[in-house]
């Protein structure tokens, strides 16, 4: 099993991560998008995405969620180009606190004075932050020859509602994609790509659903 | 059964070598090349703590192995604002192999930072990738493999006059960059360029 490794959880072995894996929900599941308080409302105003990571599996996250919200829901939505360009230094690592063995994380409340300068630049009701941590790659071959991939990513996500600064939901859920004979046809990372649009696209799902914020409504 | 082990123990350090030295790590993309300059800054085209160590590294070494005047980590930061800064980097994705494109550099931005650094030459790398294989042996020492990929510029012009992608071990004990594969790759660009000490 090979997995990229991110500086700030080099000490975590892969096996916490297969962990946290089958936690968030095994073959694949968790939590997409679902409100901090069932009673909060999100309105439909304007939402930047931010990568909490500095990979490349954060930053096309983040490009694919970005491109999600803005074809699929009525939230004026910041595009991945505007936000590097207000924030010179971007992508910044945000720190989380993950809860339940990784069953859910949260924006580490030390991160909120950076946020807060990071809203002030992109002037957006909401920021959501998202990451993809512990990207791994799995091989198994079989006895008649042939070798599968699978790739496995854990996402995390929380919104912020400005200018409360408040965490107002979170996104945990494991996702995995393996590669088919097509693969030879394929350009490399396709399938890395198709499991991280493949997130965003449940993201938004359960977004619309929650917040009522499609664009079709 | 000893044996055996220790022919897996050397079979597995020379695939390791040939991994990190077998192919070149540098290429000319205009020869003959002559050097108009000596001045050399290098710099990240991300902002992930592997490309920072990278860069540091390569600075470190570069200015050991060649006659460039490479400029420290400590001036680049000081001079270009906010350092690091993204730059969309020559590959079409990065995540556990790179899919090398040498023309999907942002290069507006690369001229952007340059002008902060006035140097004659400017070595862009990315580090976008570590992984580690989760098969561990008792008998090989466990190294993480950072994959990097380089381009060249030589100014004024903003011309790229080399590029290359190679990969380097870290040594997971340490933490820290294997120097000896870092010191193959700057010897190859320092000879290539006619600036090897």
């Amino acid at each position: 099993m090979e997995r990229t490794r991110f500086k700030n959880i080099s000490t975590v072995g892969p096996l916490a991560f297969m962990i946290a894996g089958l936690l968030l929900g095994g073959c694949g599941g968790g939590t997409m998008f679902a409100l901090k308080d069932a009673t909060d409302t999100i309105k439909p105003t304007s939402v930047s995405v931010i990568t909490g990571g500095a990979e490349e599996a954060d930053l096309k996250l983040a490009g694919y969620l970005t491109k999600e919200l803005k074809e699929r829901t009525s939230l004026h939505v910041m595009e991945q180009s505007d936000v590097s360009k207000a924030i010179p230094s971007y992508p910044i690592a945000v720190k989380t606190v993950e809860q339940d063995n990784g069953k859910s994380a949260w924006v580490d409340p030390s991160e909120k004075v950076k946020l807060e300068k990071i809203q002030t630049k992109l002037k957006t009701n909401y920021v959501f932050v998202i990451w993809s941590k512990g990207l791994t790659k799995s091989t198994s071959c079989s006895n008649q020859g042939g070798c599968t991939n699978t790739y496995s990513t854990n996402v995390y996500g929380n919104m912020l509602e400005y200018p409360a600064g408040k965490i107002v939901s979170h996104t945990a859920f494991n996702k995995s994609n393996s590669d088919s004979v097509l693969a030879l046809f394929r350009s490399k990372g396709y399938y890395i790509d198709e499991l991280l649009k493949d997130s965003a696209e449940d993201i938004v799902d359960e977004f619309i659903k929650v917040t009522n914020t499609g664009k079709n409504k | 059964m000893r044996q055996y082990y220790l022919w897996m123990m050397m079979l597995t350090g020379a695939l390791l070598v040939q991994v990190v030295q077998g192919c070149s790590t540098f290429q000319l993309t205009h020869e003959p090349f002559t050097p108009k300059g000596k001045r050399l800054a290098v710099i990240a085209g991300l902002t992930n703590p592997s490309s920072l160590e990278a860069a540091q590294a390569f600075a470190d070494e570069l200015g050991k192995a060649s006659q460039f005047q490479v400029i420290s980590q400590k001036q680049v930061a000081q001079a270009i604002p906010h350092y690091p800064q993204l730059i969309k980097g020559p590959y079409n994705s990065a995540y556990f192999e790179i899919d090398i494109d040498y023309t999907k550099t942002d290069l507006d931005r690369v001229k952007q930072l340059h002008k902060s650094l006035q140097t004659d030459y400017l070595y862009v790398l990315w580090a976008p990738s570590v992984t580690t294989n989760g098969q561990k042996s008792w008998f090989t020492k466990d190294y993480s493999i950072m994959q990097v990929i380089a381009q060249l510029y030589e100014f004024p012009g903003s011309r790229e006059v080399g590029h290359g992608s190679y990969r380097i071990r870290i040594d997971q004990d340490k933490n820290e960059i294997v120097r000896d594969d870092l010191q193959h790759v700057t010897k190859e660009l320092a000879e290539k360029t006619h600036m090897l000490k």
